[in-house]
């Protein structure tokens, strides 16, 4: 393409090009502008991304459609190629399931009964908003998930996202018909959680990485591989109990934890609503969990 | 009158095809695809089509444009937000800058020229991310995220240059 024409247009050229130059200039600045703003931790910045999520997420289900499709075919295929192994599997767990289900219900009466022998205030109950999990960070940089459910299902900032096997993570902004959790492996996330077996209490925090570091435990704690992490419920956020991962790896002071979710590949997720009772008068009040009138929980 | 409409609707078909093809690896590299570990080394996919654009039809890539895609990116990503667009504007702005010596060569040339922008572009994204998070962040998954994205660029590149031929034609 070569450039053709008189001096005028030449000059309307040089002009324009200048005005180019300028509006990537101007555009810079606004991105670094939006870097500092972002940095400083405006909500303002939460909320215009999640308000672009509530308007997308209805095209991302849709584009999903097709990958959806792609993967259950394979799926299905694969499932045919090993149905007998997988038939003789599950018969091998679940005559293994039938001894624990018996035992669950003896541990279940004999948890009640002894519940009321000693007046035990229950813990308020949790309750499940299930959603889909529509897109993910897209980048190396950050671990996050968006759900295709937002503040008209109920969803709140900091309740806990659990998947079938155990804890994702937590949601972080809410929008109307979408959400963001912020996963467990995320280098910004915290989790209060402790040693099943011993019951030590730590800190979970994400480094980006697959895996999490266990910290905050004390001397005293041995963590050995092998071992359950679980939610220790501190702070209030999440509930007690809640399998999160296993250890793999002690390196000095530093425990490596494998969560039992691979992020990777969650497809739907549970979304806890979980409320710790206001303190009243007496306990046993709250025993039936959210009654859906607003606690007054404190505000952050 | 049936002639005009035509030649409108293609008009503005050509108008929109490197926004659109752009917004649509945008999306695409948001939407889960749950392959074990891609997350973490999901490529850059829409650098592609912006680097693309911006040497083969620049005037359907203004940087506005660009930056309100980057901004996108960001948006959806849950990254920080400012970055990407930032990347997309300078890359943009690097590409149309040396669009006569990376579209008058063999492919190659281009390709070589895009493996550089790319390498730079997460490289950077890198190193802001580690000072806006104020933590060393490993650079093994950038790596391999650079390493597909630009290996994608070839297949890409075809495959805008095969709509650029359907839409645009003679244009």
């Amino acid at each position: 393409m070569r450039l053709r024409g008189n001096g005028i247009s030449t000059l309307g050229l040089s002009l324009k090009t200048t005005a180019h130059r300028f509006a990537a200039a101007l555009l810079v600045m606004t991105a670094l502008g939006l870097l500092v703003l972002g940095k400083a931790d405006a909500p303002l910045i939460a909320n215009w991304r999640i308000s672009i999520a509530d308007t997308v997420t209805p095209a991302l289900a849709v584009i999903q459609q097709p990958v959806r499709a792609a993967r259950a075919v394979i799926a299905e295929a694969r499932s045919w190629a090993n149905v007998r192994a997988k038939n003789r599997r599950l018969e091998e767990e679940n005559a293994h399931l039938r001894i624990w289900q018996q035992l669950a219900s003896r541990y279940r009466r004999e948890n009640r009964d002894f519940r009321r022998l000693l007046k035990m205030a229950r813990g308020p109950v949790p309750t499940f908003i299930s959603a889909r999990v529509v897109g993910d960070s897209g980048s190396p940089f950050v671990r996050t998930l968006l759900l295709a459910a937002g503040a008209e299902d109920g969803i709140k900032p900091n309740q806990a996202v659990i998947a079938a096997d155990g804890l994702v993570g937590r949601i972080v902004e809410v929008g109307t018909r979408s959400a963001r959790i912020l996963l467990l492996t995320d280098l910004n996330s915290r989790v209060p959680v402790r040693l099943a077996g011993s019951g030590y209490r730590g800190i979970l925090v994400g480094d980006n990485s697959p895996q999490a570091v266990l910290t905050y435990l004390p001397a005293r704690a041995k963590a050995r591989p092998g071992e359950e992490v679980v939610t220790s419920g501190d702070g209030g956020l999440f509930p007690p109990g809640l399998p999160v991962g296993v250890v793999t790896r002690v390196v000095g002071p530093a425990v490596h934890v494998q969560p039992y979710v691979d992020d990777d590949e969650v497809e739907f997720v549970s979304v806890v609503r979980y409320r710790l009772p206001v303190p009243k008068d007496d306990t046993m009040a709250s025993a039936t969990g959210p009654s859906g009138q607003p606690h007054a929980l404190p505000k952050r | 009158m049936i002639q005009p409409l035509g030649e409108r609707l293609r008009g503005s078909v050509q108008i929109v095809t490197p926004a659109v093809t752009t917004l649509a690896l945008i999306l695409l590299s948001v939407v889960p695809l749950e392959i074990p570990y891609f997350t973490r080394i999901t490529p850059l996919l829409a650098l592609t089509a912006v680097y693309y654009w911006g040497v083969y039809r620049p005037t359907l890539m203004p940087v506005v444009l660009v930056f309100l895609l980057g901004l996108l990116q960001d948006l959806l990503g849950g990254g920080i937000i400012g970055l990407t667009a930032l990347v997309f504007v300078v890359v943009r702005q690097l590409s149309v800058s040396q669009r006569r010596v990376l579209a008058s060569n063999p492919f190659v040339v281009g390709w070589a020229g895009f493996a550089l922008v790319a390498i730079g572009a997460e490289v950077f994204r890198w190193a802001i991310s580690c000072a806006f998070f104020e933590r060393l962040l490993s650079l093994g998954p950038v790596a391999t995220s650079v390493a597909l994205t630009v290996s994608l660029y070839p297949p890409f590149a075809w495959v805008f240059g095969r709509i650029e031929q359907r839409v645009m034609g003679h244009y």
